[in-house]
């Protein structure tokens, strides 16, 4: 496509306005990447918290079978 | 004139001024207010599938561009958007003319399955108004000869597709709060759009729990909505970037 005909299609289309969106696109993709590791981190943190609540979860049924046995 | 000056002059005035005085200087001050020169926005560039929608402003008389979410958000409800049809069902003989309703039979199992898909409407008006409904094309449906085994068929299937449809809408819901997120724009702009997608969200959630698919909507899963919808933000940007660069260098060749 022709700078020319391209003008035609958006007359306010320039090498300089591209040139502003291109740098604020670069920095969106960023954040994008930034909240996507934000997101994966916050899992990781629900997912161990999990295994934790488990890992008690599984001791207090060991306690109980304890106290069912010396009963 | 600073600002403790400023104030002495306007205690000054008040003391003196009566109330009517007062109110036309407030209303004089308001009508300045309202004058003032709206920036010029213009779009510039934007495709429609774009994440992104591009203006450029004049402010101070230079050109600035700047990046607005393209979001439908205001298109996204959590109300059944599937067409209504709103016929009413006529008698079978009506001033001595015979209507054939069976002929009407797909329609009306049409509005049975809408109005079962809203009874699980999070708006408790909605709700029980559909049920009546419901509980009357069920009985239209079932004059017209209709076995119960095919109605049990069409609420089972208005039941998945409420859900699915629950779904799609929370992801969009999702897609909408991301890409907000990441383009920002102003704090009071921002704090209004985010009340109306946490709105919608807490509506999108009850509607789950009375379609009974709440387990699935847990923290972990909605995190996982929200990457996904990051990575589709992503590839919608890295598409625009390739677009730009394209024609970036359209112009540089020339």
């Amino acid at each position: 496509m022709s700078e020319k005909l391209m003008l035609e299609e958006n007359p306010q289309v320039s090498a300089k306005d591209l040139d502003i969106k291109l740098k604020k696109l670069e920095s969106y993709i960023q954040k994008t990447q930034t909240r996507i590791k934000l997101h994966e981190k916050a899992i990781g943190k629900l997912q161990k918290a999990l295994k934790e609540d488990l890992v008690r979860a599984d001791e207090a049924v060991k306690a109980i079978k304890k106290i069912k046995v010396s009963v | 004139m600073n600002n403790s000056a400023q104030l002495e002059q306007g205690l000054k005035y008040l003391s003196s001024a009566s109330l009517k005085q007062v109110q036309q200087k407030v209303a004089e001050a308001k009508q300045r207010l309202t004058q003032r020169p709206e920036p010029q926005v213009q779009e510039a560039g934007s495709r429609a599938d774009s994440a992104l929608r591009w203006t450029v402003k004049s402010e101070n008389g230079q050109l600035k561009v700047e990046a607005l979410a393209n979001t439908s958000e205001f298109d996204v409800t959590s109300i059944s958007t599937l067409e209504e049809s709103t016929a009413e069902p006529a008698a079978l003989k009506f001033a001595g003319y015979t209507i054939d309703l069976k002929a009407k039979i797909s329609q009306y199992s049409e509005s049975y399955a809408k109005n079962y898909m809203l009874t699980k409407s999070h708006n408790y008006m909605v709700a029980k108004f559909a049920e009546l409904k419901t509980a009357f094309f069920g009985a239209l449906l079932s004059a017209m000869g209709v076995e119960i085994d095919d109605i049990e068929k069409l609420r089972k299937k208005a039941l998945k597709d409420a859900v699915r449809q629950n779904k799609v809408m929370l992801e969009e819901n999702e897609y909408n709060s991301e890409l907000l997120s990441i383009i920002g724009g102003s704090k009071k702009l921002m704090r209004r759009q985010q009340k109306i997608i946490k709105e919608i969200r807490r509506q999108l959630t009850l509607q789950a729990k009375q379609l009974g698919v709440e387990d699935q909507y847990t923290a972990e899963s909605l995190l996982d909505v929200r990457i996904a919808q990051c990575s589709k933000i992503l590839d919608k940007f890295n598409e625009e970037k390739f677009n730009l660069k394209y024609q970036l260098n359209c112009m540089g060749v020339n």
